[in-house]
């Protein structure tokens, strides 16, 4: 199955598990992927933290299920969730609609301005979107 | 929209033969593509823990059943898309129909079966009520070219069956016709073929002694029984009850293999308020079995593995994976150990 044009907006980065980073003055926006989303299926339930909880870079930040699939979400980046989408949790039809609007999934208050070096651009996490589609 | 021109796909299928996108948990693959049919007017049963009784389903748009949405596509279309995906990966080996309890279904099945046995080559088995499909019914089911029968009866006992899906419900039912549907079916596939199939559902208030004497009784009848987890769906009546113990599910699971091996009977185990506490071998001889994996993967009709279809992923995330669509590894294997929780006692 073919799948469709993927979206990967400029101004954003990129993990190799499929998430996306936004930063803006000390505080980073998480979410998935248009490429997963697309691969994954209907998301119908996600996992997130609660605000005030620590999560470090690489480490677990909730799950995302779908009818036959579920994985769980890794964070590109160490930090204090600062809020999960509350809205997600009750539509988690929103991520695979919006992954990049209303399907946000949690907020940091990231530890350093600095940018992880294993963040990916857009032309990188495109790259790495060919590789996986050629596995 | 109806068959036999339109039949609905399990959500697992649909992904399979690319009409669906979606992702399997550990990569698992479906080894059998598995249709339902479907009529304007829905299912004219009333099982209660069914997303496709008449008391809930709210019409033919509804399309849940054990845990997933069946989205509708015309058969040809579903046969081109099997013939082409099994071409690419033999994993897929079988397509299962089911039929629902409708009066149109029996000469129904026949055409389905015989259009996806000339479209496919694939071996075809057959999910049927006695209530709607008669012996002769049966026969031309065989004779379309069906290598299997399996009757859904579900339920272990005569009371649960009428609580559930008869006379109490006001549904069609009746587990004296079920059981003889069962002998029509050995009757026409040939006794000791092993191509007659009796569905269980382990969940729905039985206890464990009822369900092992059910499943005893149906080998001896000649049928094999094909075991499902109760997983509640929404808006089914039932769908505010909790899915058995896993360690419940897991010593049937293993009961029904060594029965099904002919390895132990009902009558060699022991059972104590209930509850199955002894499998009539040697302990060693159990754990042996055990730790092989085997009674803990999907039971049905050979290729069939319905991957995640009695529990979310999530669940098979935290190792509470009920039916395995894949051989057990060996972590799997010390978590299966860890649920049966008991020692397996002579």
């Amino acid at each position: 199955m073919e799948l469709e044009k993927t979206v990967i907006p400029e101004g954003l980065r990129y993990s190799r598990g499929h998430v996306w980073a936004a930063f803006e003055n000390g505080l980073c926006v998480l979410g998935w992927t248009d490429y997963i989303q697309q691969n994954a299926g209907d998301v119908n339930y996600v996992e997130l933290p609660e605000p005030g909880k620590r999560v470090e870079k690489d480490q677990e930040f909730g799950t995302i299920e779908t009818s036959k699939w579920v994985d769980r979400l890794y964070s590109p980046i160490a930090g204090e969730v600062v809020a999960s989408n509350r809205e997600v949790l009750q539509r988690p039809e929103l991520i695979n609609q919006a992954p990049f609007g209303e399907g946000w999934l949690v907020l940091l208050r990231v530890d350093t301005a600095v940018e992880s070096p294993t963040l990916l651009s857009p032309d990188e996490y495109a790259a790495y979107v060919q590789t996986c589609e050629e596995r | 929209m109806a068959s036999p021109d339109t039949v609905r796909l399990s959500t697992a299928a649909a992904m399979t033969l690319g009409f669906q996108r979606g992702k399997f948990y550990r990569n698992a693959k479906l080894g059998c593509i598995n249709l339902l049919m479907e009529y304007d007017h829905g299912c004219r049963a009333n099982c209660l823990y069914c997303g496709q009784a008449s008391g809930v389903a709210e019409g033919p748009e509804c399309k849940s059943l054990i845990r997933v949405a069946w989205p509708s596509y015309p058969l040809t279309k579903v046969i081109a898309a099997t013939r082409k995906a099994a071409e690419r990966d033999p994993f897929i080996q079988r397509v299962c129909v089911s039929a629902l309890t409708s009066p149109e279904a029996p000469k129904d099945l026949v055409r389905i079966v015989q259009a996806v046995k000339a479209g496919t080559g694939l071996r075809v088995s057959t999910l049927i009520t006695p209530t709607v499909f008669t012996r002769e019914d049966m026969a031309c089911i065989r004779a379309a070219g069906a290598e299997n029968i399996t009757v859904a009866v579900d339920a272990a006992t005569v009371e649960l069956f009428d609580a559930l899906r008869g006379s109490v419900t006001g549904g069609l039912h009746r587990w004296a016709r079920y059981m003889e549907g069962i002998a029509d079916a050995v009757s026409v596939m040939g006794n000791g073929a092993r191509a007659v199939g009796v569905h269980l559902i382990i969940g729905l208030g039985e206890s464990e002694e009822e369900a092992v004497r059910f499943i005893q009784g149906c080998y001896d009848r000649g049928a094999r029984v094909h075991l499902f987890s109760f997983y509640p769906e929404k808006k089914a009546a039932l769908q505010n009850r909790s899915q058995p113990p896993i360690s419940q599910y897991r010593r049937i699971q293993l009961a029904r293999h060594l029965i099904d091996r002919g390895l132990s009977r009902f009558d060699a185990m022991r059972f104590e308020g209930g509850r199955l506490t002894a499998f009539g071998l040697p302990q060693e001889e159990v754990l042996a079995i055990l730790r092989g994996g085997t009674p803990f993967m999907t039971t049905g009709c050979s290729g069939c593995n319905r991957p995640y279809a009695n529990e979310t992923p999530s669940q098979a995330l935290e190792g509470k994976l009920r039916n395995y669509p894949f051989a057990p590894n060996p972590q799997d294997i010390g978590m299966i150990e860890s649920q049966i929780v008991e020692r397996v006692m002579e």
